[in-house]
């Protein structure tokens, strides 16, 4: 299962992707929400877990963009601040549904969220996402 | 009725001396009558005049002569008017005289002057054929009736007279002369007569003189006839010569009196004619009798339009001119009445009116009129009251007052505002309204007023008449006169209270709202690292085996823990600032604020640069400082969302007008897009924001407000620019009390944060390293 953890401070999304790959996902560190499209479309992950205050793209224009082109992606917003509140309000309103999770969370939880990485044998291993391009 | 001899001047001319007849009875008749040289001889030739003053006395002359002839049963002829001829016939008749037997016997011809005169005249004169054949037949008819021994006619005409009443004078003469050749041919004696009155003027002497040349025989007039002896008549010749002399010489005077009077009437004239102000007089009906040139200028009207015409025509307000004319017709005096004239071209003049009347034996002759134009002061008038109505009915709290500083108007609204009626204020000092801490205020007023400077909402307290204090915006214009002096001041006050308390109210929720962005930041910048810390640690206990991974993590994890522990040292303290000034460490401060942003200049790519001259301190309210520093660090991040540069610079500093002030200046200076030029006047406006929805647009509004509440002053450059953009925001704020310690202005580093954060650090003195 692929993962990108999208977020602005470099130590958390290094931090995130060590626990994760930990834990047999294949994931990866993205700084920024356009990044992060780009990423998506190039690997196809199976969840996107994305900070929601970010300059330039924020976690919620993130998560609407990876969702016209992954509809069935799991996208997880992970934020550490009461201003996120407004935005996922107005998302709701227009349709959307996210998961949120707030900061600081212990990654236990955060693992048990998530759930074991399915293996399933259709989706391309990262590597190979990778090396097509 | 004295009576003069002939005057010498005739015995000289006389053309023909008569010798005395022997009819002593006749003559006698004749003496009484006609004295000195012809004394007793009448003869049946002569042509006499006689001048007269008095009807009576030539009748009674006339009555002798003619009276005489009849009597004598000789012929009378009277050719006169008919109240002589009747006044004749009447004396005659008292003498005894038939002279209805007389008359049969055709010795008594009366005849009509003037119907005898129109028989023979032609153009205005005498034909001598026609006279001849008139009057020659009369005295030839006379003298065949004439039954006397000598068949003597006398004859009386006065055709002259009536010719030279009607100023033919030469005419006159001619009917002289004519008679004296008819005495050529006929016998008689003809007494003519002019009454003296008809030689009145100067110029008749000559005359008088071709008169009395054109007779045989003159009588002078009533106070001649009566005197006998030579002597009385030579002192009376004198007399008369001294009466001529004294008349001509009183003639003389009296033409120089003329002539003085004509110059002073000319003058007079002049004066009222060309006089400044119109005058006029109205007669007792209405009608205008006479007006000067200024008056009908007023007016416009000409003459002929305004003299004889009713002066109700000429006034715009018949009831004012009926009332006018009344009080007149009463003899009332009028005094600055005021009025309006329609003019010519229809405008209307506002005039004052001064006037009496002329009165002559208690009869209304008529106005002695003054018209005074005040149309101009009127108008001006007009504008002042108008200006005053405007004043009171102005909402605004309108009031003036004297360079003393006392009350010289106060309107409705500032009676409602400020809670003194006009009466109780007008005429006391302006400083009853402000309160005493304050007093100050009115001396720095009207130092400003005197140099004719104008005070532009400024922002004060001012006191009602019960004590409650009022946030006012007052705007104070200096008063000139017509010479450009000041005299005064006019002052336009406006209650900001409410404005005040909404201002009050903005600045609080946006404190409040500052307050929760940086209590935001702050919780980002906690629950950042812990969340880090977090991971970190589950990451190490995953990893403990790896003993070097394991301390890599608990290293940073560590350096994180730092972070926050800062952080929450610092600035989750900030209940416990005082509202109060506190001697404040400037520099301090904004490490602490930078702090706070450090993670979000690494993200967003910005370089920090300080550049910090020394350990300044003022006395500031350490919150307000830090929502101002706070405001231009996250303006310029926001400013710089592709990454720049931030250079923060703080300096021991002057005022910048003012030298003698000492402080700290503080530059946020970022390279930015810059603010649009446009924009730039702005920016300090509540409100405006270019921000879509981050911003509340009150940031730069609360921060002037904040400096300039510490004394300080705000600067914007920027320049937008593509490649050399970039917003710098300065601010000075004045010391006050604590001065910088000596050796600490020296070079001094920056500190150099722990973290991930990348900081410049820059040495300062003369030079700038970088």
């Amino acid at each position: 299962m692929k993962a990108i953890v999208v977020d602005d401070e470099p130590v958390i999304a290094d931090t995130l992707v060590d626990i994760l790959n930990g834990e047999g996902w294949e994931a990866v560190p993205v700084s920024d929400g356009a990044s992060a499209v780009k990423w998506a479309q190039l690997i196809q992950p199976d969840v996107v877990i994305t900070d929601v205050i970010m300059p330039g793209m924020d976690g919620i224009e993130t998560a609407k963009a990876i969702m016209e082109i992954l509809p069935r992606c799991r996208i997880i917003l992970f934020s550490g601040q009461a201003s996120s509140v407004d935005l996922l309000e107005k998302a709701h309103a227009d349709g959307y549904q996210f998961e949120v999770l707030a900061k600081p969370i212990n990654p236990t939880i955060l693992l048990e969220v998530l759930g074991p990485p399915a293996k399933t044998a259709s989706s391309k291993k990262l590597s190979e996402s990778l090396r097509t391009t | 009725m004295t009576e003069y001899p002939l005057g010498p001047l005739h015995l000289l001319r006389r053309a023909q001396v008569n010798t005395m007849n022997s009819n002593a009875g006749f003559l006698r008749e004749a003496a009484t009558f006609t004295p000195a040289i012809d004394q007793g001889k009448i003869d049946s030739h002569g042509h006499t005049v006689q001048f007269y003053r008095d009807d009576s006395y030539l009748l009674d002359g006339l009555s002798r002569f003619i009276g005489s002839a009849l009597g004598a049963g000789d012929a009378g002829v009277v050719i006169a008017t008919k109240e002589h001829r009747d006044g004749l016939a009447q004396r005659l008749r008292a003498r005894g005289l038939d002279l209805s037997l007389a008359a049969k016997q055709g010795r008594y011809i009366s005849l009509d002057a003037s119907e005898t005169l129109s028989k023979f005249m032609r153009n205005g004169s005498p034909d001598a054929l026609r006279f001849t054949e008139v009057i020659g037949t009369v005295l030839a008819q006379a003298r065949a009736a004439a039954q006397g021994g000598q068949s003597r006619v006398a004859a009386f005409g006065e055709m002259v007279a009536l010719l030279w009443a009607e100023g033919k004078g030469e005419a006159a003469l001619l009917l002289e002369h004519l008679w004296n050749d008819l005495g050529q041919s006929h016998s008689f004696h003809l007494h003519c007569a002019y009454p003296m009155a008809a030689f009145g003027e100067v110029a008749d002497g000559e005359l008088i003189e071709r008169v009395c040349a054109a007779h045989t025989h003159v009588i002078p007039s009533e106070c001649y006839a009566s005197l006998a002896s030579e002597e009385e008549r030579t002192h009376s010749v004198v007399a008369l010569q001294q009466k001529a002399v004294a008349l001509e010489t009183e003639m003389a005077a009296r033409k120089n009196i003329q002539r003085s009077l004509q110059l002073r009437e000319a003058e007079l004239v002049d004066f009222l004619e060309h006089a400044a102000i119109g005058m006029h007089w109205v007669a007792g009906d209405g009608t205008i009798l006479w007006a000067n040139k200024a008056e009908l200028d007023l007016v416009g009207y000409s003459r002929e339009e305004y003299i004889g015409h009713h002066i109700r025509e000429f006034h715009a307000d018949h009831d004012v001119i009926e009332d006018i004319l009344r009080r007149l017709s009463q003899n009332e005096e009028l005094h600055a009445y005021e009025a309006r004239l329609r003019c010519k071209d229809g405008s209307i003049r506002y005039v004052r009116i001064d006037s009496n009347v002329f009165t002559q034996d208690g009869k209304f002759v008529h106005t002695r009129c003054f018209t005074l134009d005040i149309t101009g002061q009127q108008k001006a008038q007009e504008a002042r009251l108008k200006l005053a109505a405007i004043v009171e009915s102005s909402d605004d709290a309108i009031a003036s007052k004297n360079l003393d500083g006392i009350v010289t108007s106060w309107n409705g609204s500032a009676e409602r505002m400020l809670g003194y009626k006009a009466e109780e204020i007008i005429g006391r000092p302006v400083t009853l309204i402000i309160p005493p801490e304050l007093q100050d205020d009115e001396t720095m007023i009207l130092g400003k007023l005197r140099r004719g400077e104008k005070i532009d909402h400024f922002e004060t307290v001012r006191m009602t008449k019960t004590g409650e204090r009022l946030n006012v915006s007052l705007t104070i214009s200096p008063l000139k006169d017509d010479s450009g002096k000041v005299i005064g001041a006019a002052k336009i006050m406006r209650n900001i209270t409410e404005t005040k308390k909404i201002e009050h109210a903005l600045r609080l929720s946006e404190k409040l709202a500052s307050v929760g962005r940086l209590a935001a930041t702050v919780a980002h910048e906690i629950n950042n690292p812990l969340e880090a810390v977090t991971n970190l640690l589950f990451l190490a206990r995953r990893d403990m085996a790896d003993t070097l991974k394991a301390e890599r993590y608990l290293e940073l994890a560590d350096r994180e823990l730092d972070r926050v522990a800062h952080i929450a040292r610092q600035t989750l303290g900030f209940y416990r600032d005082s509202s109060a000034p506190v001697a404040v460490n400037v520099s301090q401060l904004m490490d602490d604020l930078l702090f706070l942003y450090e993670s979000k200049f690494q993200n967003r790519g910005i370089e920090l640069v300080k550049q910090y001259e020394s350990s300044l301190e003022i006395m500031a309210v350490t919150g307000e400082l830090r929502q101002v520093f706070s405001n231009l660090i996250s303006n310029s991040i926001d400013a710089m969302a592709s990454g720049g540069s931030l250079t923060v610079r703080i300096s021991a500093s002057h005022e910048w007008n003012n030298s003698h002030l000492s402080g700290v200046r503080i530059t946020v200076a970022d390279t930015g897009s810059g603010i649009d030029p446009q924009h730039r006047n702005r920016i300090f406006e509540p409100f405006f924001t270019t921000k879509a929805d981050v911003g509340t647009g009150l940031g730069l509004w609360i921060t002037r407000g904040i400096v300039e509440k510490h004394g300080g002053l705000i600067h914007v450059h920027s320049r937008t620019e593509a490649g050399r953009s970039g917003t710098a925001i300065s601010i000075f704020l004045p010391q006050t009390c604590l001065q910088p310690q000596p050796e600490e202005k020296s070079l001094l580093f920056a500190r150099e944060t722990k973290g991930l954060v990348n900081t410049k650090t820059i040495l300062t003195s003369s030079g700038v390293i970088r």
